[in-house]
């Protein structure tokens, strides 16, 4: 029963750090986005 | 005729000055493809492949006189939620001069049957040849079926070791490598910097190494393998390196095994809190990855079906850090010969190579910060300025044009004139390379009296990366004269205590 038990909380454990890295895809739009907005900048005010 | 070839011959100068500024953008494209390839750790990881698993783990760790740190060290491993009859600790006491056999000695009798002492009488050969001392005594009998290597003051959080063991329930993986944070609680302003140096190495770039199969290092303190695959390393731990980690990581994946990083075991290490011991750590740590380079030498730019170490992607990355300082002196030479030679590339040249840096770097720092919550909160201006303020205002000048000669001036009511336009674009020209020079000074002042305060305020100005590459500059220096290679121990004072 315990072990039944461990074994489905690690599952758990293990299923909720996969869906953890699925943020990874908004991460790095965001870090995108920043990159967008100063290349937009640099292409109205300096160019 | 003669001005035809002076026509020519200042033709061919131009171009060749334009490959050299060229050189620069290898690492930009490098980085930045490793840093695009992490949003696909989203999909491309191995948590579908993992399970449940909690092998017998043996703990070794080699200690020299770490009598102040093991104590804690040994205490957070057995409180780890992990199976009491599945864990022990063996503890390679180098022949310490300190309390560290009595730390323990008392410790092996707090915790029975869990906790080992191995003394060598004779030590100081180094931390592999420790080890290998108490793998001889873990490989006797057939309890252990998992091996964790990790140091005396590396702290595991209490999930640490369960979410590195379950990647092993798949038998094609060798090696598991924990993510290595910063863990000191007062962080001073270069632990901060190494706190964000292990975002960006660590919990991203080994994210996209894990994208593209094939992983350059194990964490030295955090490196978990399965007991087939150290068996068929040969049972011990390389002991011709000074980079033995990365030797059983590529061993390990050109026996065919993969290696993996799970960026959510994280565990806890102290880092150097000064420029000296910082540049004696990673001057080993750099001759050790010289060593690796010509060790391997067969392995870069040819894939292989059995491993991916072999890949263009990966030899690039490799290529770019251990090359960074010589082209980082080529870029510069370029800029500067284009421009003393009147040539209209110049501009194009400088604008593009840092442009493109700046572009990559905002992107990359960005993604890093959202990675470990705890760091970016502790460190974020040294992430801002992890290139140096002086490098900073180099972006913005190849980002911003006309900027700093133009706008600014014109902002407060002044004219720049043509010598500070043309001084600062030598300076902007040539600080790449100056950089490294620069690094290297604060390194000699850091041990003096004025160094407590001009140390953080010049690796704040010029820069914390270029230290690490005027590191990489004096290992090809000491390698080259075959200079003597001693494991020097980093000092710890046990500040770590999560």
């Amino acid at each position: 029963m315990t072990d039944e038990y461990t074994r489905s909380f690690l599952r758990e454990e293990l299923e909720r750090d996969r869906r953890h890295e699925r943020r990874l895809l908004w991460k790095a739009l965001f870090a995108l986005a920043v990159v967008t907005v100063l290349l937009v900048v640099r292409a109205v005010f300096f160019l | 005729m003669s001005g035809d070839w002076l026509e020519t011959g200042r033709s061919v100068l131009e171009w060749f000055l334009v490959v050299l500024v060229g050189t620069g953008v290898i690492p930009i494209i490098s980085t930045l493809t490793l840093f695009v390839a992490i949003p696909f750790h989203a999909f491309r990881n191995h948590y579908r492949e993992a399970a449940p698993y909690m092998p017998r783990v043996a703990v070794v760790i080699p200690a020299w006189n770490e009598g102040v740190v093991i104590g804690a060290t040994i205490d957070r491993l057995i409180a780890m939620d992990y199976p009491d009859w599945a864990l022990r600790v063996y503890v390679v006491d180098d022949a310490s001069t300190d309390q560290t056999p009595d730390v323990v000695r008392e410790r092996a009798a707090r915790y029975p049957g869990r906790v080992f002492h191995l003394r060598r009488e004779q030590g100081g050969q180094g931390k592999a040849h420790t080890i290998n001392h108490g793998l001889g005594v873990i490989l006797q009998d057939e309890w252990m079926q998992a091996l964790l290597i990790t140091d005396a003051d590396v702290i595991f959080l209490p999930d640490s070791l369960r979410k590195m063991t379950r990647h092993l329930a798949d038998p094609k993986i060798g090696a598991v490598s924990a993510y290595i944070r910063e863990g000191s609680p007062k962080k001073n302003y270069l632990m901060r910097f190494i706190g964000i140096e292990y975002v960006l190495a660590q919990a991203a770039s080994r994210r996209a190494q894990n994208v593209f199969g094939a992983q350059a290092c194990l964490a030295g303190g955090a490196q978990l393998h399965s007991r087939e695959n150290l068996m068929d390393l040969g049972g011990r731990i390389d002991t011709s390196s000074l980079a033995e980690d990365t030797v059983m990581t590529f061993e390990t994946q050109l026996a065919g095994r993969e290696v993996v990083f799970d960026p959510y075991a994280i565990v806890l290490a102290e880092e150097p809190g000064s420029v000296t011991a910082l540049w004696k750590q990673r001057l080993r740590w750099a001759r050790g990855n010289v060593q690796v380079t010509s060790r391997y030498s067969r392995v870069w730019f040819h894939p292989r079906r059995a491993h991916d170490l072999g890949g263009f992607v990966f030899g690039l990355s490799w290529f770019s850090i251990m090359l960074l300082p010589a082209i980082m002196i080529a870029s510069s030479i370029g800029l500067l010969g284009l421009f003393f030679l009147g040539s209209n590339l110049a501009v194009i040249a400088f604008e593009g190579l840092w442009g493109l840096a700046t572009v990559t770097y905002f992107y990359s720092i960005i993604l890093s910060l959202q990675l470990d919550g705890m760091i970016a909160r502790q460190a974020w201006l040294e992430a801002l300025l992890f290139p140096g303020i002086l490098s900073i205002l180099v972006m913005i000048t190849a980002f911003f044009p006309g900027l700093f000669e133009v706008m600014l001036p014109q902002l407060i009511g002044v004219h720049a004139t043509q010598a500070f336009v043309t001084g600062w674009t030598i300076f902007a020209y040539s600080w790449i390379a100056l950089s490294m020079f620069f690094a290297w000074l604060v390194k000699l002042i850091d041990g003096t009296r004025a160094g407590r305060v001009l140390s953080p305020l010049l690796t704040y100005i010029i820069g914390y990366g270029p230290i690490l590459c005027a590191v990489t500059i004096d290992s090809y220096i000491k390698q080259a004269r075959h200079a003597e290679a001693r494991w020097d121990k980093t000092e710890k004072v046990g500040r770590v205590t999560a």
